[in-house]
């Protein structure tokens, strides 16, 4: 499947339509910015971690939901882009 | 001449009974002194606030859920400070201003020239850079505190998601406090900075933009002067 994406893309070239290029380009950068992103879904969730270790309240709990959310949020992104587009 | 008695024992022919012993220990005055007493027994500021258990404020007087990782099992946490709400609002409505911007170049048609799934595409992402934005601002407020027990004052810093910083002073080390309110929308919600000297390690510790800072400031003072109380009369805990 990548393969034939990658010759559809050659043949673009050669043949001067540019449209496909730029849709793959697209898509690449799509990807690589829900891929950051979730990294930093995970560096806030282990962030979490460490602040209501620190700091102990009665909403700490919720915190760790919202951001255990955010992590599949972005996880479920990443998917979507890498299958849909 | 004979002398006059002074006591004669026959004359007294009353019996007292002697009394059980009280087992209650009798307290030397200097053991009175080294009970420790509570914070509304010297703090004036603390008689006139009750117990406020709302995690999401941000001056929480007496609070009864909030513990930190260093508190010792007799520390008593005073008042947790955050910034004031108001300071936030710059950055609530640049989120708000965010949320409408797909809104508005949608209407200029800025992704056009991409298919639609692509357009969705760019829409869920900005969407989740505003969440990711929201949360980290979120988080730096909610976490950022500073907190005043019977003991210390702790300044918590998280300064970005992986840069943390927490430092804390005895009360019996603070030289000096300043609380300064500046600016008409200062004066008007009334929330300042608190300047702390010490002769700790780090010698400068700032509440920055804190909620009734001349409260803050007194509170302070009664619990310097406490400490001073405590040392003379030797009450150490």
């Amino acid at each position: 499947m990548l393969f034939q994406l990658i010759l559809d893309t050659s043949n673009s070239f050669l043949t001067g339509d540019i449209s496909n290029v730029t849709t793959l380009l697209f898509k690449v950068l799509f990807i690589v910015a829900a891929f950051l992103y979730m990294l930093f879904a995970i560096v806030v969730v282990r962030q979490i971690s460490i602040m209501k270790s620190t700091l102990i309240t009665s909403f700490s709990t919720l915190l760790t939901s919202v951001g255990l959310a955010h992590l599949l949020l972005s996880i479920g992104v990443l998917i979507f882009f890498i299958v849909s587009l | 001449m004979s002398m006059p008695d002074i006591f004669n024992s026959s004359d007294h022919d009353q019996v007292v009974e002697p009394t059980v012993a009280d087992d209650t220990p009798v307290e030397s005055p200097k053991e009175k002194n080294k009970t420790k007493r509570t914070i509304e027994d010297y703090s004036q500021v603390m008689r006139e606030e009750s117990s406020i258990n709302n995690p999401l404020a941000a001056f929480i007087s007496k609070p009864t859920n909030i513990l930190f990782d260093a508190q010792t099992n007799a520390e008593e946490i005073i008042l947790v400070l955050r910034k004031h709400p108001i300071t936030q609002i710059p950055w609530v409505l640049s989120a708000i201003g965010v949320a409408f911007l797909p809104l508005l170049l949608g209407m200029i048609g800025f992704l056009d020239f991409l298919p639609p799934n692509f357009q969705f595409a760019g829409l869920v992402l900005c969407y989740m850079l505003l969440v990711g934005f929201i949360i980290e601002k979120f988080l730096q407020w909610f976490f950022n505190v500073y907190i005043i027990t019977d003991e210390r004052i702790i300044d918590v810093d998280f300064v970005s998601l992986i840069y943390k910083n927490i430092s804390s002073a005895k009360i019996e080390k603070i030289e000096d406090v300043t609380a300064t309110t500046g600016g008409a929308l200062q004066s008007v919600v009334n929330f300042g900075t608190i300047k702390i000297q010490t002769a700790a390690e780090k010698n400068e510790f700032e509440f920055e933009e804190v909620p009734q800072p001349a409260k803050v400031s007194r509170l302070l003072n009664e619990l310097i002067l406490e400490e001073e109380r405590e040392n003379l009369e030797g009450r150490v805990f």
